[in-house]
């Protein structure tokens, strides 16, 4: 019997052994270009590049332009050059939430809507006393100097519609996702849908948006003692939207966007996230009612893990970049280099893998 | 008296085989072929109870065994999306990073477990030290690791850690353990203390060190899961799992988990034979 054991520990051994032989042999050849990365949260990405632990990273703003103005980085390609006019971060609700507190959720969106177009129009007029306030909030916020954001939100597209042409994109992403593998194909039909198109007309729902056009402000708080629980990335200036309508200097009388139209949110518990895969998994665990997060991951792990939500408006658009350090001036310096991402579910992590198997590099993690 | 028949004929020499070793033969066979059946019943059965389960709940977070197996052969396969890695080489680099940290601590524990049981004054100078960070999990040491040594030295350190404290614990056990009956024996021989240790203390502790190595086995594959998940680099089974877990791929996270099953397993019931094998041939078992 013990030997009968041995025997089998043993062959499995040699397996192991044979399989990785193999593995290593049939890996491809030396002339493939290869790129490694790493996932480091983008707030300690520029740390990560000076101390060399990475030679370039994929990250949202302000980390991108926090790495070219301090002198560590260049930007190698912002994220709008590598996908045109892609749309990122978005709102989310939790299904059970808004089955039961619609009008909260409705009200929130307002919000939403209401502190997005507050920013369009206070960086169309840079000049004007409430871009100042922007910038000092901004960096409170992203605890990142004014300069920085003045930078960043340059490079961002704040807008809250879903159009028909975010919904083309989300198709896209989607397909993507199948493609690669990362979302099973039998997902959709477990989720219930029938295919990505249908998926997208049914996940993405700009109904909402329509509803919540008409609420008008409240002078009660409806839900006091029982604060709508949002969730977002820390120091993500895609959010930005976030930050302005939970901001209690902007609105009069010490309220916050939110109290203004009747809401009393506090910041989810485990909150603020590192990436949309933490937004998701807090979701998934019953922390978060309202959710700011990367489209990709809102759709990974709603198609993979069943994470019951809708996602009801836009954050923003583009607003990304692959920062490098000196060693990397052209697309044939990645060739063995490290580049961090901040996760495998969030969009810059979709980009990085097809801008660099688009353009013949192998991608390994490190 | 007992009958005898002939058994084979080696080298020209006939062997005798006593009815008591054929029916003792017979036995074992009827023994292993009725684990053999018992097992596959009870791997059936929780197989049954697993697919009923994920048929009952209907929840990505329990996917049903076919789909499961279906990811696991195909992680052996085809390379990783997201690392460029098939399993196996996730296997080897796990593999090796329990190897490294278990012969760190061997190479430490085996000496200095020796010494701590045998000497009172190495004993009372290590023991305050050693009870100090023993009843730390070593799991808790992984994040500081993994930043202050890298993705690369860091996971092995964290095994070490884990290695290290049952073996050493087990070590001086077994030191304390050795009868006195034969230490005065030896020294009633003229033993000195180096023949002592050489000859009476390390033998005695033989069978101790290799229940501290199969213990020590099953918790270096618990910490190489937790520093994998916590930012190893260069692969690994449990970056493998850490990654899925994040885009909810909940089949190949179930696949990860059989793997390191498997491996955790294997290493064991290897190291549980050496023991044993050891423990016959000191004439112990």
């Amino acid at each position: 019997m013990d030997k009968k054991l041995v025997i089998i520990a043993v062959v499995l051994v040699a397996i192991v052994i044979v399989g990785a032989l193999a593995a290593t042999m049939m890996g491809g050849s030396d002339d493939d270009k290869v790129v490694y990365w790493t996932p480091i949260g983008p707030n300690l990405q520029k740390e990560a590049l000076i101390a060399g632990q990475i030679d370039g990273a994929i990250t949202w703003e302000p980390f991108a332009s926090d790495a070219v103005l301090s002198g560590s980085a260049t930007i190698f390609k912002w994220s709008d050059d590598i996908w045109e006019d892609h749309p990122c971060c978005v709102v989310a609700v939790d299904n059970g939430f808004l089955e039961n507190n619609r009008d909260l959720a409705l009200r929130t969106l307002k919000a939403h809507m209401v502190a997005t177009e507050w920013i369009v129009d206070t960086i169309a007029d840079p000049d004007g006393d409430n871009y100042t306030k922007l910038l000092q909030i901004g960096a409170e916020f992203s605890q990142r100097s004014t300069a920085v954001v003045n930078s960043s939100v340059s490079n961002i597209v704040f807008t809250y519609n879903i159009t028909e042409s975010f919904e083309d994109w989300m198709e896209v992403i989607t397909q993507k996702y199948i493609d690669l593998d990362l979302i099973q194909g039998s997902a959709l039909g477990t989720q219930g849908y029938a295919d990505v198109e249908d998926f997208v007309s049914n996940y993405f729902n700009s109904s909402l948006l329509e509803e919540a056009m008409d609420i008008e402000p409240s002078s009660t708080i409806l839900n006091a003692g029982n604060p709508v629980q949002l969730g977002y990335l820390i120091g993500d200036l895609h959010q930005f939207a976030r930050v302005i309508a939970n901001n209690d200097t902007l609105w009069g009388e010490g309220k916050d966007l939110f109290e203004v139209y009747g809401v009393a949110t506090e910041t989810s518990v485990g909150g603020p996230y590192v990436n949309g895969g933490a937004v998701m998994n807090a979701f998934a665990a019953g922390n978060v009612d309202i959710g700011y997060l990367g489209s990709p991951p809102a759709i990974l792990n709603h198609l993979n893990g069943g994470v019951d939500i809708t996602v009801i408006a836009q954050v923003n658009m583009v607003g990304s970049a692959i920062f490098v350090g000196e060693d990397i001036t052209t697309l044939d310096d990645f060739n063995g280099k490290v580049i961090a991402t901040p996760g495998v579910s969030s969009i810059q992590h979709l980009m990085f893998l097809d801008f660099f198997t688009s353009n013949g590099f192998t991608v390994k993690a490190l | 008296m007992a009958m005898i028949t002939i058994g084979t004929i080696k080298r020209g020499l006939i062997t005798f085989i006593r009815p008591s070793d054929v029916s003792l033969k017979t036995d074992r066979r009827i023994q292993f072929v009725k684990t053999i059946i018992i097992t596959i019943f009870s791997l059936s059965v929780f197989i049954g109870v697993w697919w009923g389960l994920s048929l009952l709940i209907d929840t990505p977070f329990l996917p049903p065994p076919d789909i499961v197996f279906e990811a696991l052969l195909d992680s052996f396969i085809r390379p990783d999306i997201t690392t460029g890695r098939t399993m196996w080489d996730n296997v080897v680099t796990s593999s090796i990073r329990v190897a490294w940290g278990f012969a760190l601590a061997f190479v430490l524990a085996v000496p200095l477990g020796l010494v701590m049981g045998f000497s009172k004054t190495v004993e009372s100078f290590s023991k305050p030290v050693v009870e100090v960070f023993r009843p730390i999990a070593p799991i808790a040491w992984a994040p500081l690791l993994l930043i202050a040594m890298g993705g690369k030295v860091g996971p092995i350190i964290v095994i070490f850690i884990g290695v290290f404290f049952p073996l050493l614990s087990n070590i001086i056990f077994g030191v304390r353990s050795i009868q006195p009956i034969l230490m005065d024996a030896a020294r009633t021989l003229g033993a000195k203390r180096g023949d002592m240790f050489i000859k009476v203390i390390i033998p005695s502790t033989v069978p101790y060190i290799m229940t501290g190595i199969r213990i020590g086995l099953g918790i270096g594959w618990m910490c190489v899961v937790a520093a994998e998940f916590l930012g190893a680099v260069g692969g690994g089974v449990g970056q493998y799992v850490q990654f899925k877990t994040e885009v909810n791929r909940f089949d190949q996270v179930f696949a990860g988990l059989i793997v390191f099953s498997i491996l955790g397993l294997s290493t064991t019931e290897l190291s549980g034979w050496v023991e044993r094998r050891v423990m016959k041939r000191m004439g112990l078992k």
